[in-house]
């Protein structure tokens, strides 16, 4: 494929191309993933939009799928998750595919660093409001290395290299199929080390590529040491990985319920051996303590909690103020010494109060227990 | 235990709040002063507007300052005038920043990490693209 770019392009203008092009992949994944979570006739909407441009044997280009998503989803999208979308609602989705038209076609030859960083946090923001956000990406990890002297700049693009050569698209499964292709490479299995352990330094959210499990950052008052907590509960696929069952197939949405706290404790177990085996010596995957489950709990609000299900559905809420979900309201969730709190979905009475209840039974399984895994960090 | 996470929680909205409100300092300085540069014709149709804005009692806020830029086309002209690029103001949906800092300011929304770095960086291009940026630093 040639290269859209001009030849006298700089680097940033590149870079925002690339994420332009993914911001239209994002918007073309949402309308045919998510839409099946709005309410039928919002749905029908949509699906009538796109067949007006598929009758013409065409696919929806970034313009007329940003007008879709513009004029018929993220309104519905908002009603359908609760969630409040202001910063999505505040980006012209247009106007990005005319800046991506102007830049292909060179009629835009340069981009400001305050444009790029632009382009890179609308990406972001899309990913955040469709629930494709897993963690800090693989492109982002490398800029991040970069900015802290760790990479040289060299490096850095024969990293980016890497990824291109790769046809690695700049999203967050990078992980995913990077893991994959470093079975065989030890030095880029150091390479995923150092960014996750530099992400902990400078107290980002990260994501392990061993455990496909992203973590956020919690800061309790001292003397209590900082800590990590899982961004949401383990879900069915992120369960199924860690145990090697099925090679890690299951839902990616649906909290993984039906556990006792024995189960959990195996979990960490196995977690704890894929995490040496990464070169993590230094983390620990662990249930966390009562005091780690009320810091979390204390963020909860009520927009936080999901509205009634019929499933034990994740992310279908607002994130807290550090981006933790479904820290109430989904399942009890094990912590302290045998316990298990924060409610359970099916309970359909929707008040924090009653969200924040133990489980009765911790010992058995019990399909009301997920688990939220906390990994404990070295200490300065 | 919890002081340290709304602490932070606390600043980010104090933080994206203060930056709401310069991004409506400089809308409005933007029009009050800019507009000078624009050519005439659109140049009435602001100060028209403005003046009917500030013939009640109040300054129009950001929601109205933003009503008038947009009923007037105003960044288009400021982009022509002035032979600047101004992509991504354009890329910027100012209503909706309105409408957040409303929600900010009036019902204490919280402000995620996220959305505190989208604002920072609105900020940065409202002042570049006005050409404040520099006379910001010099202060």
């Amino acid at each position: 494929m040639s290269d859209p770019i001009n030849p006298g392009a700089n680097e940033e203008l590149r870079d925002a191309l690339e994420r332009l092009t993914l911001i239209e992949s994002l918007l073309r994944k949402a309308l045919e993933e998510c839409k099946e979570r709005l309410h039928p006739k919002p749905r029908r909407e949509v699906e009538k939009e796109l067949l007006k441009v598929t009758e013409s044997d065409k696919e929806p280009g970034f313009g007329r799928l940003a007008r879709i998503v513009k004029d018929h989803f993220i309104k519905n999208w908002e009603l359908a998750t609760s969630r409040d979308l202001t910063a999505l609602k505040s980006i012209d989705l247009v106007q990005l595919s005319d800046l991506r038209n102007d830049v292909i076609h060179g009629r835009k030859r340069q981009i400001s660093t305050v444009e790029a960083r632009f382009v890179a946090i609308c990406v972001e923001i899309i990913e955040d409001a469709f629930g494709f956000s897993q963690g800090t990406s693989w492109f982002a990890y490398l800029r991040t290395l970069r900015d802290a002297d760790r990479l040289t700049h060299t490096e850095f693009h024969k990293h980016i290299e890497y990824i291109a050569e790769h046809d690695l698209p700049d999203t967050l499964e990078d992980f995913e199929l990077l893991r994959h292709l470093g079975q065989h490479d030890t030095a880029r299995q150091d390479i995923r080390a150092n960014q996750v352990l530099a992400g902990i330094r400078l107290g980002r959210p990260v994501r392990l590529p061993a455990l496909g499990i992203a973590f956020i950052l919690c800061v309790p008052t001292e003397p209590d040491a900082p800590f990590y907590a899982a961004e949401t509960l383990l879900s069915q696929a992120q369960w199924n990985r860690v145990l090697d069952e099925a090679s890690g197939t299951g839902d990616a949405m649906l909290a993984r319920t039906g556990l006792s706290y024995a189960d959990a404790e195996s979990l960490t177990v196995k977690a704890n051996r894929a995490l040496r085996e990464e070169g993590f010596d230094d983390l620990e995957m662990a249930i966390p303590t009562e005091a780690q489950w009320a810091l979390l709990a204390a963020e909860t609000e009520r927009s936080t909690v999901p509205a009634a299900l019929s499933e034990p559905r994740l992310a279908t809420a607002a994130a807290t103020a550090s981006g933790l979900r479904d820290v109430l309201g989904v399942a009890y969730q094990f912590c302290g010494d045998k316990i298990a709190r924060g409610g359970h979905y099916s309970d359909r009475r929707r008040d924090l109060a009653n969200a924040e209840e133990d489980a009765n039974d911790t010992a058995h399984p019990n399909p009301f227990c997920g688990f939220r895994p906390v990994l404990l960090i070295p200490q300065p | 235990m919890t002081n340290a996470t709304n602490a932070g929680a606390d600043r980010r909205r104090a933080d994206a709040l203060d930056r709401l409100t310069r991004i409506e300092s400089l809308l409005r300085k933007a029009l009050e002063e800019c507009k000078d540069k624009l050519h005439p014709e659109p140049r009435s149709e602001v100060e028209r507007k403005l003046l009917k804005a500030t013939g009640s009692d109040r300054r129009p806020g950001l929601g109205g300052l933003v009503g008038i830029a947009i009923d007037t086309d105003f960044i288009r002209k400021w982009e022509y005038a002035t032979s600047r690029d101004l992509d991504a103001l354009k890329s910027i949906n100012l209503f909706q920043l309105s409408v957040f800092r409303n929600a900010v300011l009036i019902d204490g929304r919280h402000v995620s990490v996220l959305e505190g770095r989208f604002v920072a960086i609105c900020l940065e291009i409202v002042e570049d693209a006005f050409g404040f940026s520099t006379a910001r630093r010099e202060q």
